[in-house]
């Protein structure tokens, strides 16, 4: 399981702390990688900036992609993945405060694989986090890079 | 003379001035020949009496050489007569017997003319006429002495007397013709010099009629047609001002209106930027609000769960009621981005069953609260036309309001049902809640009034403002009636499409 990294992808540093808990609270203990907007997270994706020369054959198990982000945004994100050979087929969960019917269309349309509204009760939100770590994480198969 | 109305109708005042004036004509010419006729007799009793005249004084003078048996002087008196006149053609002198003694013929006396006078009566007078190669003649017989001692013949021919009749007549029948002839044709050129500036005014009329308002009648007579006519141009006049003054009515009308429109274009221009900005506004309030929320709860059941062990009891509580609090305002938050969102949804009528949604919604809320016992009276097969998303929102709004006022109740109760009123069919939600206060009716459908305090019922203040907000894009109405304690009803309509 320690292979199996998970790139948060999350400019608000209050919901990362709190993602990071309930992933934790929940035992799923992979490791998390952090990208603070989309740049951040193709820098991370492509080997470039300040991840060059990281070893890219190493893709996450699953990307959690915030829609509302600095310099570049959650869905220019995701169309960036799905245009990429290497990250055609990279699982990509929206995980977003937007309940706007324009955004969920257009994350689906662009290929998210799912998209999930964060709930405002932390109750609900660790336990919609456990069960995301669960499936993603532990029973989905995805296809080798 | 009166025309009958046939005339008047049919003939142009022309027309009816020349029958007048010919009939006036007509009657000057029967007149001369009456008068030409009495002249004649006047003529002809004129002559007889000078043919009497002339015979008894030749009688007379005839006496003496007759008595004194002296036939020269008689041919030579008789003779003398005939020349003195040329209208006596013959004279002669016949006995007590009846035989002629003296005359004026060049042979013996014609036998038919003596035929004729014997035959004839006697005594004084014209006695008869012959036809002479002199023309008629007329015998005029003048006893001799009282007839004593013969009788006088005297021929007046007539041929005189004949022409000037004839020329007279002649002369007359003349004039009358000329009379009748000058009198038609003047009637007919006075008739069309009265009638023209008549028929002017007619085509200036008809002009006008036609819309060629600065067409002038051009008569400038002084007469009632000049005055007439003087009339009709102010009148033209007048007209002209009024279809100025209208056309520089209709300038200004249509200037004001396309002020407004221009204004209206601007307005609903800026309304639409208030709108698009309220509605920016209203989605990234929604939006960050959330976000800071999540943070407080998340932070405080973090402390809750984590730090458990380091806080008293007052401690965990406070934490609790942050998180409340937190819950309470997403749940306002919630509501506002579904107002936000109901506002900017394109309406889409389709035929719906009003019945099946209310149906539906108190399923819904069944399923949330399992632990309430409720009993629902949903009148069947009510299909109104409607926007099946926003009319069960709103369904799902009114419903949990009277779920909400109803919690207190023993035997709590929500129906929903339709009836006419004054031809339109108005739907209903009721319920046997706390009521309200009538006096606060208004203040039920506005964005965050709320008629109870938070401890007392839950609310965010937006589930009628939601309901209402439905009903009116819908083109309906919305109202409330209730009083406290006994229950509230909620009617509305849905404007064009409701069956």
């Amino acid at each position: 399981m320690k292979d199996k990294v998970i790139l948060l992808v999350e400019d608000n540093a209050d919901d990362e702390i709190l993602t990071l808990r309930a992933l934790m609270v929940n035992k799923i203990a992979n490791d998390v990688v952090v990208a603070r907007d989309g740049a951040e997270a193709l820098d991370y994706l492509f080997g470039t900036g300040c991840y060059a020369g990281r070893d890219t054959s190493v893709r996450p198990q699953v990307v959690l992609l915030d829609l509302n982000l600095p310099k570049l945004g959650g869905l220019d994100v995701l169309r960036r993945i799905r245009s990429e050979e290497s990250t055609r087929t990279l699982p990509v969960v929206i995980l977003t405060t937007s309940n706007e019917e324009e955004d969920l269309v257009g994350s689906y349309s662009l290929g998210a694989n799912s998209y999930i509204r964060k709930p405002v009760d932390f109750d609900q939100f660790s336990e919609c986090v456990r069960e995301l770590g669960m499936y993603w994480v532990v029973l989905n198969t995805t296809p080798a890079s | 003379m009166r025309p009958s109305n046939a005339l008047n109708a049919f003939l142009s005042l022309r027309w009816k001035f020349f029958l007048i004036v010919a009939a006036v004509v007509i009657l000057m010419g029967v007149l001369s020949i009456v008068l030409g006729s009495t002249m004649n007799e006047a003529l002809r009793s004129e002559h007889d009496n000078k043919g009497a005249a002339l015979s008894r004084n030749l009688a007379t003078l005839a006496a003496e050489p007759i008595l004194i048996e002296n036939p020269v002087s008689l041919a030579l008196l008789l003779a003398d007569a005939k020349d003195s006149n040329r209208e006596v053609v013959y004279a002669f002198v016949c006995d007590r017997r009846g035989e002629v003694i003296s005359h004026t013929f060049a042979g013996p006396v014609p036998p038919d003319l003596l035929a004729s006078v014997r035959a004839g009566p006697d005594g004084a007078g014209k006695s008869s006429r012959f036809q002479t190669e002199k023309g008629l003649v007329a015998d005029f017989a003048a006893p001799i002495m009282d007839g004593s001692i013969g009788t006088l013949h005297l021929g007046l021919s007539e041929m005189e007397v004949e022409n000037r009749i004839g020329r007279t007549r002649k002369h007359m029948l003349l004039v009358t013709a000329a009379f009748l002839l000058v009198g038609l044709l003047l009637s007919l050129g006075v008739g069309a010099y009265l009638t023209r500036p008549l028929n002017e005014l007619i085509v200036a009329a008809e002009a006008i009629g036609g819309g060629d308002l600065d067409r002038k009648s051009r008569v400038t007579t002084r007469d009632e047609i000049g005055l007439l006519s003087a009339a009709f141009n102010k009148m033209g006049d007048e007209l002209r001002a009024y279809r100025h003054a209208r056309n520089e009515a209709e300038k200004s009308l249509r200037r004001a209106h396309d002020e407004l429109e221009q204004r209206v274009k601007e307005r609903t221009a800026q309304l639409a930027d208030a709108n698009a900005e309220l509605e920016s506004f209203s989605y990234s309030v929604s939006h960050d609000l959330r976000a800071p929320l999540r943070g407080i709860d998340g932070f405080s059941l973090a402390l809750l769960e984590d730090y458990s062990g380091k806080l008293d009891e007052t401690g965990k509580d406070y934490l609790r009621r942050i998180r409340g609090g937190c819950l309470r305002m997403a749940n306002l938050v919630n509501a506002l981005l579904q107002l936000s969102r109901l506002s900017r949804r394109e309406l889409r009528r389709e035929a719906l069953d009003l019945s099946g949604v209310a149906r539906a919604v108190a399923g819904e809320l069944l399923e949330s609260g399992a632990e309430r016992k409720i009993e629902f009276v949903i009148t069947p097969g009510i299909r109104v036309q409607g926007d099946a998303t926003l009319l069960h929102a709103a369904m799902a709004n009114l419903f949990r309001n009277s779920w909400k006022f109803t919690a207190k109740q023993d035997n709590p109760r929500i129906e929903f049902g339709r009836l006419d009123q004054d031809g339109k069919h108005v739907c209903f939600v009721r319920d046997n809640g706390v009521g309200f206060d009538m006096q606060y009716a208004d203040k039920l459908f506005g964005a965050f009034q709320r008629l109870h305090s938070t401890a007392e019922f839950e609310g965010t203040g937006i589930g009628l403002a939601t309901v209402k907000r439905i009903i009116h894009r819908h083109g309906g109405m919305v109202w409330a009636e209730g009083e406290v304690g006994k229950g509230a009803t909620f009617y509305f309509t849905l404007g064009e499409g409701t069956s």
